[in-house]
């Protein structure tokens, strides 16, 4: 059984204009240890299929024409809201792409890390490493230990002093471990990093991206970084999937699909990287290459 | 036209306190000081919070100066009266990062990039005609076509809205302009496309570039010298290619190096 | 400079039309709020031709029936009568006139004035802010019904005066709210776009800031009408506000007072008329908000 299958994904979303299909049979399989990249332009549909796999498309626009999402066994599109629950911020972590909007400013850091780690506690006690019967006060002890020791795997120096700031005394690359860590707490098997690093500076993404590496060995968590940027995908990702107006174009091992790309589009993405060797006015844009492949 | 950057220093004002306050403010620029030749591309590389941002501003004098002087062909442009000031602007002008915020939602393309030529109406003197139908040159010159002229920018995607902006700036005739991350809100597609217009631009119109990014492979690709600031201080300045083939400060060594290269033989993670 | 041939395109609002259909659409998305904007269409209609379309338009004018006295509602008198034998149906609906006109002007009267002091004070900031917004403060003190009552005791009563009184307490609110927004606005990119185009402040205030504010200065207008009409109401209720014999919901239920329960539809119909004018412009205010601000929703 594999850790996520998404098979003839189809979804359509309901707007002013009418109903519009924007996935057209999506297939992807994560195995636990790999690193799936997922790259594609804007509106190509990467973000809306992570969304999918926590079934975090709101009903009343989107729709599922066909297909199916199993995670771990679990028919993630026919759960019930409570199944779904369970797995959201327990089995399935989410990383968004801007820190400072997902991180609530009211409340010290480590109160929000403490509710994720009681939340998923309640379903899965060993979380907090605690039996069944333990008292509200242990398991909120507990609670802040685990979320003093995730600050602390995450990068944070003195966690246990940090852990009662607030988010505004971080920066942001801090402020994007807090939610790797917040995503973390609950021991996912399936992390899904929406653009975890764009809004970063490389210096702060290159440390990122050696904190996610980190986490799928130590772990053997699955990972499914949707991003734009394929120098990313390179660096960090085992598997790629290129994704380009609603459709996986190609998948496959990101060093076959880098080197040997079998799609036009592709090898359009990657010529459209300037590089130190490019010439001044050789770049080519993707509109034209595309036209051409028809 | 050249553009001089001498000994810059801008300080945001310490909090208000007594006498006494050790509070010094914040030194966003510190000493900076550069020279960018007429018609070259100059390149400026700095993270967040580096004050590339505060640099442009004071080149625009959309913010004052602590110290230093910044000439353009000589003139100093924080010593311009208003009026002559608003003359300057005609011909220098910026390119925004984020073509989602850089346009007024409740204008037409039409009226956002005729907006210079109205305010600049006594240099240029046009009817209502003339600028409608420079616009369209404009719109021309970007690459957008004429039906997109009375449509909102809500209209148009990412690469487009910078295509607009872009027109925008030229609009007054301008001979240098301040590039302030134009591509990195865009994905590289449609970058390749925006950095080619740009390189075409500049030599059908002998411009003058300021290029601000994080990006080095843009910079190295775009611009014939580069300046790397980090913290407020100028770190390194020097052509393109012995910058980035012979960095000589540790800053930007570590920004080399952490440029993700899209070649995954060269990930730090596979050295197994 | 490359002359160029081809025709310019004409100035075409299909893309305006469009915004406009694309926002009546998600305006459908609630039934009150279309509801809302039922009612307050037909409220607008009966105002503008209540005085042609009345059964009994002498009574409206003053003139009494003592031989029709407080009869219950027929077919002859859909709302009855009241104690001077006039046509309660004929006189809630022109009072229609006096609460749709009077709130309307408040609240036109409110955004001018407080819009002018708001954008003022938010984009120049400094002394002019604090020396306006402290003036505002003040007024904010005040009870809008005892400033009105103490107007109407200095100037008279009448319609203009209560518009005057009632105004004068409601252009705070506006002034803080523009004003706000305006500071918001001001640090958008655009501005700083504007700036280095070498636009002025009028011109920045005026084509920048104003159109993109215009949004939460609807919405509050809209939900605002219906206390405007409310508040017309109550000083008509208290006997300060429009003199009889013109029709207006207070005065009429005003009146009306002395004759519960006995006769209670001379009370039931104009009090049911305020209550689906508020409701009605409450209703709409919040539909607005949904399509001008969507992200409030919830």
């Amino acid at each position: 059984m594999s850790l996520l299958e998404i098979t003839n994904l189809n979804l359509a979303m309901r707007s002013y204009e009418g109903e519009t299909q924007i996935l057209h049979g999506i297939d992807l399989k994560i195995e636990r240890g790999e690193i799936w990249g997922m790259v594609g332009e804007t509106g190509s549909g990467k973000s809306l299929t992570g969304l999918s796999i926590s079934r975090l498309i709101p009903a009343a626009t989107g729709r599922y024409l066909a297909g199916a999402i199993r995670f771990e066994g679990t028919d993630v599109l026919n759960a019930t809201e409570r199944e779904m629950r369970k797995l959201r911020g327990r089995k399935i972590g989410m990383i968004f792409q801007d820190p400072t909007t997902n991180l609530n400013p009211a409340f010290r850091i480590g109160t929000q890390l403490v509710d994720v780690a009681l939340h998923a506690a309640e379903h899965d006690p060993s979380v907090l490493g605690l039996s069944g019967n333990a008292s509200r006060r242990e398991r909120r002890r507990a609670a802040r230990q685990v979320a003093i020791e995730m600050l602390g795997k995450v990068g944070i120096s003195d966690p246990a002093e940090r852990i009662d700031a607030y988010p505004h005394q971080f920066s942001g690359g801090m402020r994007q471990r807090m939610l790797i860590a917040m995503a973390m707490i609950g021991k996912p098997d399936l992390l899904i990093a929406d653009e975890p690093t764009t809004a970063l500076d490389v210096s702060v993404q290159a440390q990122i991206l050696r904190l996610i590496h980190q986490l799928v060995l130590e772990r053997d968590i699955g990972v499914l970084m949707i991003t734009h940027n394929l120098g990313v995908v390179a660096q960090l990702c085992s598997h790629v999937a290129v994704m380009y107006r609603g459709r996986i174009l190609e998948t496959g091992p990101v060093r076959t699909v880098l080197k040997q790309p079998s799609h036009a589009y592709t090898r359009a993405l990657l010529a459209a990287i300037p590089t130190v060797h490019t010439k001044r006015g050789e770049l080519r844009g993707i509109g034209d290459i595309m036209a051409e492949a028809g | 036209m050249s553009l001089d950057i001498l000994n810059v220093t801008k300080i945001f004002g310490p909090a208000r306190g007594g006498i006494l306050s050790r509070d010094e403010g914040f030194r966003a620029l510190d000493d900076v000081s550069l020279h960018v030749p007429k018609g070259s591309s100059f390149g400026l590389v700095g993270e967040s919070g580096s004050g590339k941002t505060t640099l442009t501003r004071c080149i625009l004098r959309l913010e004052n100066l602590t110290r230093g002087r910044v000439l353009y062909e000589g003139t100093d442009i924080h010593g311009l009266a208003q009026r002559d000031l608003r003359r300057l602007r005609a011909r220098l002008q910026i390119v925004f990062q984020d073509p989602y915020a850089s346009l007024n939602p409740r204008m037409t393309i039409h009226d956002i990039v005729a907006e210079p030529l109205l305010i600049h109406r006594d240099l240029f003197r046009l009817s209502a005609r003339q600028r409608s139908e420079r616009v369209l040159e404009l719109l021309e010159q970007v690459g957008l076509r004429s039906e997109h002229l009375f449509r909102y920018p809500h209209e148009f995607s990412g690469g487009q809205r910078q295509r607009i902006g872009i027109a925008r700036a030229l609009a007054s005739r301008p001979d240098f302009l301040i590039l302030d991350e134009p591509t990195s809100a865009l994905d590289v597609s449609v970058q390749a496309d925006v950095l080619n217009l740009l390189h075409r631009l500049q030599q059908e119109l002998g411009l003058t570039y300021f290029f601000i990014s994080h990006d080095l492979g843009v910079i190295r690709y775009i611009c014939d010298d580069v300046a790397v600031i980090y913290r407020g201080k100028l770190v390194e300045q020097g052509p393109v290619a012995e910058i980035f083939d012979r960095p000589r400060s540790d800053y930007t060594r570590m920004l080399l190096a952490a440029m993700p290269d899209p070649d995954p033989d060269k990930s730090p993670f596979r050295q197994s | 400079m490359t002359m160029i041939q081809t025709s310019l395109p004409k100035r075409d609002t299909s893309a305006r039309l469009e915004n406009w259909s694309r926002a009546f659409y998600r305006f459908r998305q609630s039934w009150l709020s279309v509801i809302g904007l039922a009612i307050v269409a037909v409220l607008i209609v009966i105002a503008l031709v209540a005085p042609l379309i009345v059964p009994y338009p002498e009574h409206v004018a003053g003139a009494t029936d003592t031989a029709a006295r407080f009869m219950p509602p027929s077919a002859e008198h859909w709302f009855g009568t009241n104690a001077l034998g006039q046509d309660m149906f004929s006189l809630v609906l022109v009072g229609s006139q006096v609460s749709l006109f009077s709130g309307l002007a408040v609240v036109i009267i409110a955004i001018a004035v407080g819009g002018l002091v708001g954008a003022v004070a938010g984009y120049f900031g400094g002394w002019i802010d604090e020396t306006l917004m402290r003036l505002t403060d003040l007024l904010l003190t005040i009870p809008s019904l005892i400033l009105a009552m103490a107007v109407a005791a200095a100037l008279g009563t009448g319609i203009l005066n209560m518009i005057i009184a009632i105004s004068i307490t409601w252009w705070p609110a506006y002034a803080r709210l523009i004003r706000g927004e305006v500071l918001v606005k001001k640090e958008e990119q655009f501005i700083t776009a504007a700036r280095a185009l070498g636009a002025g402040p009028g011109r920045i205030l005026g084509r920048h800031i104003l159109p993109n504010i215009i949004s939460p200065v609807v919405v509050k207008a809209s939900l605002d009408m219906g206390f405007a009409i409310l508040t017309v109401a109550s000083l008509g209720f208290v006997g300060i506000g429009v003199r009889a014999p013109v029709p207006e919901w207070g005065t009429l239920l005003s009146t009306a007072r002395g004759y519960m329960p006995d006769y209670w539809w001379t009370a039931l119909f104009p009090g049911f008329a305020i209550f689906l004018a508020v409701l009605a412009f409450n209703l709409l205010g919040d539909g607005l908000r949904d399509v001008l601000d969507p992200k409030a929703r919830r």
